[in-house]
C-alpha cells in the first residue's frame, strides 16, 4: 500500500467525525463520538506514514495521542455529568441559554 | 538544568494536591498562598536564566530569551489572577482548595507550550493546558450556564486538537519528522512548496485560531466567557492567548519561515475578520463579560496583523501590545469580579450606570482602563495601536492599516458609551461598595500604569527588541 491510500481511508473517517459534530442534531455524546472517530483517523495517518518512511517516530506520537483521547473522554464525560445533573437531559436542545 | 521553573511548577502542583485533604479549615485560602509563593519562586527561575538559548531533551523544548520573557509574563499575570482570587469575594462554589492546583496545572501547559520546539511536545503541552481548562470553566457546579459553557468550552477545545493533529500528521508525512529544525532543514532546500505541506499548515493554523479566538473561530468566546465564572474568564482572556501566540510566532517565523507568502496571506484573513466581527458584534451587548469578549476579538485581530510582515519590529510590537493588552483586560476584569449588588455578582451594562455619584474614584479608574481598551491618545493602547500601525504602513499594507483604523473607531463607540454610563447615566440602584482594599489599590494601580507609560515607552521598546533578537538569532 502507498501512503496516498492510508491518507484517503483517514480523510474520509476525519470528515465523517467532522460532519457528525455538525450535522448531529441529538445529544451530546454522539458528539464525544465523533471526537473520538476524528482522533482515530490521525493515527491512521501516523501509523501508516510511519510504516511507508520506515521511522518510529509516527507510532510512537500514535501512542501519546491514545493516552490524551483517554484523558479528554474522561474529562468530557465529567463535564458532560455536571451538565446532566443540572439539566436532566443530554439533548443539543438543551444548550442553548447562552446566547446574544 | 534550564526547564526547572516547568519541573518545580508541576512537582509542587502534585505536592499540594496532596496536601490539601490534611487542611481543615479555609483550605483554599492556605492553598492559593502556597500557589502564589510557588509562583513566585518560579518567576525567579526564569529571570535568573532569562540571557540563555539553549535546546533540551533532544531538541523537544527550546529555550531562548523571547520564550523566558513570554514565561515570566505569563507568571506575573498568574499571581496576579491568584491574588484577585484570593482576594475578592467568591461564591461559595469557587471556594475550593482544586481551583488554584487546576490554575497551576493549566500554567505548566502555558510555559511548556511555550518553549515547544516540536509538534509533539507542543501537543502534548497545549493538552496539559486546555484539559485543566475545560473543568476550570465548568468550575461552579451548582450553576447552569457554567456547566454549560464547561460542555461548549470542551466541544471547541477537541475539535481543535483534533484539527491540530490531522495537519501535524500530513506535515509528519511530508518532511518525516516533527521536529522544527527539521521542519526548517526541509523547507530550506525546496523550490516548490508542496500542497500537502501549505494543507498541514492550515490545519494548524485553524487549530490555533480556534485557541486565541481569532474570527471566523471565534463562535464559542462570547458564550464561554459569559457562563465560566468571572475569575476563570479573567484567566481564559489573558495568560492562554499569550502562550498561543508564543506558539504562532515560534511556528511561523522559524520552521515556516520560508513560505511566509502562504501564510500572510491567510493571517491577513483571519485579522480583518476579527478586527471587524470584534468591533460590529459588541455593539448591541448588554452583558460586560460578552462585551469583553468581543473585545478580545478585536484586540487579537490586532495583534494578529503585525505578525504578517513577518519582521523582528512586527514581533517586538507584539511583544509591547501583550503586555499592554493584559494590564487592560486584568484591571477590566478586575471590576466586575467586584461588581455586587447585596452580595450578588451582576455584569450587566446597566449596572454601570451612575457609579462617578457613588464610587468617584473607582469610576475614574475604569474609565482610564476603557480609554487604553479604546486607544484614546495619552494611554498604554494608544501606544500600543501606534507602533503596530506604523509596522504595517511601513510594509505597505495600507489597506490592512485602513481596516484597523475604521474598526478601532467603531470599537471605541462602545468603550466610550460605557464611559457615558459610568458618568452621564442616572444610578438605578447602586452597586455595593468595592469592599476589599487591595482590589481598590490594585484597580488604582492598572489605571496609573496604563495612564504614565506614555513617559516611557522607550523602556518597552528597548525591552521588547532585545527580546525578540533571540528569536532571530537561531535562524
Amino acid at each position: 500500500m502507498t501512503s496516498s491510500n492510508y491518507l484517503i481511508l483517514s480523510s474520509i473517517i476525519f470528515s465523517i467525525g467532522f460532519l457528525g459534530i455538525f450535522i448531529n442534531r441529538k445529544n451530546i455524546i454522539s458528539i464525544l463520538m465523533s471526537i473520538e472517530l476524528m482522533l482515530l483517523a490521525t493515527n491512521i495517518n501516523f501509523i501508516g506514514f510511519s510504516s511507508t518512511l520506515n521511522d518510529l517516530f509516527g507510532q510512537i506520537f500514535a501512542l501519546f495521542v491514545l493516552v490524551v483521547a483517554a484523558a479528554e473522554a474522561a474529562i468530557g464525560l465529567a463535564i458532560l455529568t455536571i451538565f446532566f445533573k443540572k439539566s436532566g437531559s443530554i439533548s443539543i436542545d438543551t444548550i442553548n441559554k447562552l446566547k446574544g | 538544568m534550564l526547564i526547572i521553573p516547568e519541573i518545580f511548577l508541576a512537582i509542587c502542583a502534585v505536592i499540594i494536591l496532596f496536601i490539601s485533604p490534611f487542611l481543615k479549615k479555609e483550605a483554599f485560602l492556605k492553598i492559593g498562598y502556597i500557589t502564589l509563593i510557588v509562583l513566585f519562586v518560579s518567576q525567579f527561575f526564569i529571570l535568573k536564566d532569562i540571557f540563555y538559548s539553549q535546546l533540551i531533551f533532544d531538541g523537544f523544548f527550546i529555550i531562548d530569551s523571547f520564550g523566558s520573557f513570554l514565561k515570566s509574563l505569563i507568571l506575573i499575570g498568574a499571581g496576579l489572577i491568584i491574588f484577585f482570587y484570593l482576594t475578592v469575594s467568591n461564591p461559595k462554589s469557587l471556594k475550593r482548595p482544586e481551583f488554584s492546583i487546576l490554575f497551576l496545572i493549566s500554567v505548566v501547559g502555558m510555559l511548556l507550550m511555550i518553549s515547544s520546539n516540536n509538534l509533539l511536545s507542543l501537543f502534548m503541552s497545549m493538552e496539559l493546558q486546555s484539559l485543566a481548562l475545560y473543568i476550570l470553566v465548568s468550575f461552579s457546579r451548582d450553576d447552569f450556564i457554567s456547566s454549560e459553557a464547561g460542555v461548549k468550552y470542551f466541544i471547541i477545545g477537541s475539535l481543535s486538537t483534533c484539527i491540530f493533529l490531522f495537519g501535524t500528521s500530513l506535515i509528519y508525512g511530508l518532511v518525516g519528522s516533527t521536529s522544527f529544525n527539521e521542519i526548517s532543514l526541509f523547507m530550506s532546500d525546496l523550490y516548490s512548496t508542496p500542497t500537502m505541506l501549505i494543507v498541514g499548515l492550515i490545519f494548524i493554523l485553524v487549530s490555533l485560531s480556534l485557541k486565541i479566538s481569532a474570527a471566523p473561530f471565534h463562535m464559542w468566546t462570547p458564550d464561554v466567557y459569559q457562563g465560566a465564572p468571572s475569575i476563570v474568564t479573567t484567566l481564559l482572556s489573558t495568560l492562554p492567548k499569550i502562550a498561543a501566540f508564543g506558539v504562532l510566532i515560534r511556528l511561523l517565523v522559524y520552521p515556516f519561515g520560508e513560505i511566509i507568502i502562504d501564510w500572510g496571506k491567510i493571517l491577513i484573513i483571519l485579522s480583518i475578520t476579527s478586527m471587524l466581527i470584534g468591533s460590529l458584534g459588541a455593539l448591541r451587548q448588554t452583558d460586560l463579560k460578552r462585551l469583553m469578549a468581543y473585545s478580545t476579538i478585536n484586540h487579537i485581530g490586532f495583534i494578529l496583523m503585525a505578525l504578517i510582515p513577518g519582521s523582528e519590529d512586527g514581533i517586538t510590537s507584539i511583544c509591547i501590545y501583550l503586555i499592554f493588552y493584559i494590564t487592560m483586560n486584568l484591571g477590566m476584569f478586575l471590576f466586575i469580579l467586584n461588581m455586587q449588588r447585596d452580595q450578588i455578582s451582576v455584569s450587566s451594562i446597566k449596572d454601570l450606570s451612575g457609579l462617578y455619584k457613588t464610587q468617584p474614584l473607582m469610576a475614574g479608574c475604569l474609565s482610564i482602563i476603557l480609554f487604553s481598551m479604546a486607544g484614546i491618545p495619552p494611554m498604554a493602547g494608544f501606544i500600543g495601536k501606534l507602533i503596530i500601525l506604523n509596522i504595517i504602513i511601513d510594509n505597505n499594507l495600507f489597506f490592512l492599516a485602513i481596516v484597523a483604523v475604521l474598526t478601532s473607531v467603531i470599537a471605541a463607540f462602545y468603550y466610550i458609551r460605557l464611559i457615558k454610563s459610568i458618568f452621564f447615566d442616572d444610578p438605578i440602584d447602586d452597586l455595593d461598595n468595592i469592599s476589599s482594599n487591595h482590589s481598590k489599590y490594585m484597580l488604582c494601580g492598572f489605571a496609573f500604569f496604563n495612564l504614565t507609560v506614555v513617559l516611557y515607552p522607550q523602556f518597552f521598546l528597548n525591552l521588547c527588541a532585545s527580546i525578540t533578537l533571540s528569536l532571530f538569532a537561531v535562524k
